[in-house]
Parts: structure tokens; C-alpha cells; sequence
């Protein structure tokens, strides 16, 4: 079920964000990037395969090309998230992302690795042995795999990723004295760029220090300490902080894209799908009682 | 464990310790530049074991970090939060009369913003001293974009100055000492752009 989740949220979320730049294309990646890309292009290693290369060497108009590009990279996000050929489908989406990543790699942020990481583990994750169109077109495959396949291990190694990756944010930001006196966090919320959208009126934590300083070492708790979640009594509790904090993380820096992607690794390592379940299934039966007794007296 | 499994534990594997390798010479590589700024890139050769985890850096090993979206330590905002830069352009008709003053080129979308504000970061390099390196003529390229921009989306404007600017907001200690001071523009770099220079780049 985990893979299922993780498969289709990233195939929705890899189609809205390509969506939500699409029509500044030209002025990020094309011809009138206000970067040039020939610029950019200096600054990529030769081996890695970029849309400006590749529209180079076939002689493509740029602005031809990308609209090309972007028609394939739409209908691989579909088959991706549908489940059909799966795997093939989400290497093709990580070469396109990549390539169009590197055409210019100064337009790229912390979400575009997550977004590439992701897509990279379901190159090579089984997230179409279950729920997706592969499991009805190669259905004795599929049977013949489903049972040799170890999902709790495969679940916990995504996990151990996911603690290494928030090891290192927590460690690196322990190290700098600015997280732990609470200027970090004070930095964060006055950049002018930041905090845009709902402009929350955030001068008065100047007057409370210890506030910021401590929001400071529990944002380092929080991702230093993350691996605790495996300790089952506190899995629960250190999802719905993390969760919360990605949550924040969107609220006042205005990083939508960033959290969203963060909350659905956290998701698909963590979360008890099989709880909700049952919870549905709970709840449904509840409102059967309940309608059956009003029938009843009626 | 059956042969799929073992597959995936190894594939895992690797994952993990590409992960590690970056991650570790990361946070050496920004410890090192936020605390040692003179000498960061002396300092960091001397360090044995970021000198020893350089193989991610030759170009086989670092197309497949690329490839796998590994290239990166995730380190974010740590150890410090970077400065923000800040762009000013103020439009001018022929006869020089002010039209108007914008901060930041009209974009369709609010994430194109996110974007290029990420790219702002390369302005750092105006603070450098050599004007002749390859890095200031980049942001001066990047700095000409964008004026660009601004001044193509602008029928009545014949030309546009950019303005370039570091933001220092006062920080925790300095509002103690003055509870009113205000938010402090270090000045970097201004140029003007006419309408026919900017029409060259698209001939």
C-alpha cells in the first residue's frame, strides 16, 4: 500500500509542479531564459544530457522542443501514476526532469533533488505490483512476484533513507551557532522574499529570544533525532511533529512544493496505512449503525 | 532472503553510502565556509577525510549522483541562513522621466518566482573583488536578464537602472541595543540598459 501512495502522490505532485512554472518555461529554460542557457551550459559536466544539448544537437528550435518535451513528461506522469510499465515510466521521468533540471541549474532548488530522488526509487521500487494497470496487463507476472517480495524490509530501508537524509539537515544546522541561539530562525522569518502570503506579523518574537532559540533546537531535535520514529510508542508523536513542522515550513517561508514533498516521503516510510483502514472501515460501520437505527425508527 | 531481496538491500546499500560520502564532505564544506572564510578552500584540502571522499567528484561518480538526484548534501538553511539579495529597477522614459520602480521581473507563476530567486545567490560574488572573473560575468549576464524583463514587459520605457543590493535585516543582537533600527542595504552594483542594447541579445 505504502508504494502505491508514494507512486501516484509523486506522479500528482511531479505533474501540478511542472505545472505550477509551465508558463515561465520560456523565461527559466528557453530561449529567453534571463539566464541564457549557452551560459548555464558551462557549468555542467559534458556527460549529463540537458534539453539545451539535446535541441542543440537535433537542430530543434527551442521553444519546439520543450513543448514536445513537456507533452511527453505529461503523459509519463500519467502512465506513472496509473501503474503502466511503471518502471520504465519513472526513468523516463527522471531523464526528462533531469535533463530539463540541468538546462539551467541555477533555477533549481531543494525540492528538485527530492523530486529526482524520488522518481529514482521508483525505478527501481515494485509500486506497480499492486494497485496499477501492470498488475492487470502482466497479472501472472505480478502473482508470481508479489510473494517474493520482502515489503516490510523494502519499507524500512526507504525509512533508514529518510533518517540519513534528516540526520545531516539537523547536524549541519547543530553546527551553526546562529540555530542554536535562535538568530537562524529570526534570519528566516524577515527575508523579504519570505513569509509572503499570509505576512504574518512575526516582530514581536524579537522581544522572546528563547522562543526562537528554542524553535531553533527543536527543528534540530526533530530532524537530528528523527530516527526514533522507529521506536514504535513514538512513531505516531514524531510524525505528526515532523509533519507539523514541514507544515510551518510551507506557512512561513512559503515553501509549498518543498513541504508537500517532504510530507509524502514521511508518509510513505511512516505512516500505518492499514490503521486508516481499519479506522475507514470503523468509522463506515458507525454511520451503518447509525442510519440503520434511524430506519428503525422510522 | 530470496535473490530479489538481496537486490534491493544492495541497491539500498549503495544509496546509503553515496549518501553518506556527499552528506559527510557537505557539512565539511559548509562548516569549513561559514567559519573559516578566508582560507575555507585551503582548509578543506588539508582535512583528510574530505580530501579522501573527493572521488565524488570525478565525473563518472558524479554523473551518477546527478542521475540519481545525490549531487547534494541536505544541509538546507544549515549551518546558516543564507543572505537574501535584493533587485531594484527603476524604469525611465526618453526624456528620463521616472515611469515607475519594481523590485522583481513579472512572472506568470508564483514558483518561476521561487525559481530565480534561488539564482539571487550568485550575486554574492559582486562582493568579491576581482570585476574580471568568470563569476561577475555571469551575474552581470544574469543582472542584464533580468532587466530585461522588466524593461520589455514596459512599452513606454526606453531604458531601465538595476540595481543590485545585500538585505540585513537587524539581527537579535542589534535590536537590543536598538529596538527602531531598520533593515540595512548594502549597495552592490547599479547599471543602466537601454531599450536597443537589450534588443541585440534576441537579433
Amino acid at each position: 500500500m505504502f508504494l502505491v501512495f508514494f507512486r501516484v502522490s509523486v506522479a500528482i505532485f511531479v505533474l501540478v509542479h511542472l505545472m505550477a512554472f509551465y508558463k515561465d518555461l520560456p523565461y527559466l529554460f528557453r530561449d529567453m531564459a534571463l539566464l541564457p542557457n549557452p551560459i548555464s551550459d558551462l557549468f555542467v559536466f559534458d556527460t549529463i544530457l540537458t534539453h539545451f544539448r539535446l535541441s542543440e544537437s537535433l537542430g530543434f528550435p527551442m521553444d519546439v522542443y520543450l513543448n514536445s518535451i513537456t507533452l511527453i513528461f505529461l503523459l509519463f506522469t500519467l502512465l506513472l501514476a496509473m501503474g503502466c510499465i511503471t518502471q520504465f515510466s519513472a526513468l523516463v521521468l527522471l531523464i526528462l526532469h533531469i535533463a530539463l533540471l540541468k538546462t539551467n541549474v541555477f533555477f533549481n532548488y531543494g525540492v528538485d533533488y527530492f523530486t529526482n530522488i524520488s522518481l529514482f526509487f521508483l525505478c527501481f521500487l515494485p509500486s506497480n505490483l499492486y494497485g496499477s494497470l501492470d498488475a492487470i496487463l502482466f497479472k501472472r507476472m505480478v502473482l508470481k512476484l508479489r510473494p517474493k517480495v520482502d515489503f516490510q524490509l523494502l519499507r524500512r530501508l526507504f525509512g533508514i533513507f529518510i533518517c540519513i537524509a534528516y540526520f545531516f539537515s539537523g547536524f549541519d544546522k547543530l553546527l551553526g551557532y546562529n540555530w542554536r541561539n535562535g538568530e537562524a530562525i529570526w534570519k528566516t522569518i524577515t527575508l523579504p522574499y519570505f513569509n509572503l502570503d499570509f505576512n504574518l506579523g512575526v516582530e514581536w518574537l524579537s522581544e522572546h529570544q528563547w522562543l526562537l532559540a528554542l524553535i531553533g533546537w527543536s527543528v534540530i531535535l526533530v530532524e537530528m533525532l528523527y530516527f526514533l520514529i522507529n521506536v514504535k510508542a513514538l512513531r505516531k508523536y514524531w510524525l505528526a511533529t515532523t509533519i507539523g513542522m514541514h507544515l510551518g515550513i510551507a506557512l512561513l517561508l512559503n515553501l509549498y512544493f518543498f513541504s508537500t514533498l517532504m510530507i509524502i516521503l514521511n508518509l510513505t516510510a511512516y505512516y500505518d496505512f492499514s490503521v486508516n483502514k481499519s479506522y475507514n472501515f470503523h468509522f463506515v460501520k458507525l454511520l451503518n449503525e447509525k442510519y440503520a437505527s434511524l430506519l428503525r425508527i422510522r | 532472503m530470496r535473490i530479489l531481496n538481496k537486490i534491493y538491500v544492495a541497491l539500498f546499500g549503495l544509496i546509503f553510502m553515496t549518501t553518506l560520502v556527499v552528506n559527510v564532505r557537505g557539512t565539511i564544506s559548509s562548516y569549513t565556509e561559514f567559519y573559516h572564510t578566508e582560507d575555507a578552500e585551503k582548509r578543506k584540502q588539508e582535512n583528510i577525510l574530505y580530501r579522501s571522499l573527493g572521488f565524488v567528484e570525478n565525473k563518472a561518480v558524479s554523473t551518477f549522483l546527478s542521475y540519481t538526484g545525490m549531487d547534494t548534501g541536505f544541509g538546507f538553511f544549515a549551518p546558516n541562513v543564507a543572505s537574501e539579495y535584493l533587485t531594484e529597477f527603476t524604469l525611465f522614459s526618453t526624456d528620463s522621466t521616472l515611469i515607475e520602480t519594481t523590485y522583481f521581473p513579472n512572472m506568470h507563476q508564483k514558483e518561476s518566482v521561487s525559481r530565480i530567486r534561488t539564482a539571487y545567490s550568485m550575486f554574492e560574488k559582486y562582493m568579491e573583488s576581482d570585476p574580471d572573473s568568470l563569476e561577475i560575468k555571469r551575474c552581470d549576464i544574469f543582472l542584464k536578464g533580468l532587466a530585461s524583463k522588466v524593461l520589455l514587459d514596459n512599452e513606454q520605457a526606453e531604458f531601465v537602472n538595476a540595481k543590485v543590493q545585500l538585505y540585513h535585516y537587524p539581527t537579535l543582537e542589534q535590536l537590543k541595543s536598538n529596538k527602531t533600527m531598520a533593515p540595512i542595504y548594502v549597495f552592490l552594483k547599479s547599471k543602466n540598459y537601454t531599450r536597443d542594447e537589450l534588443w541585440e541579445n534576441y537579433k
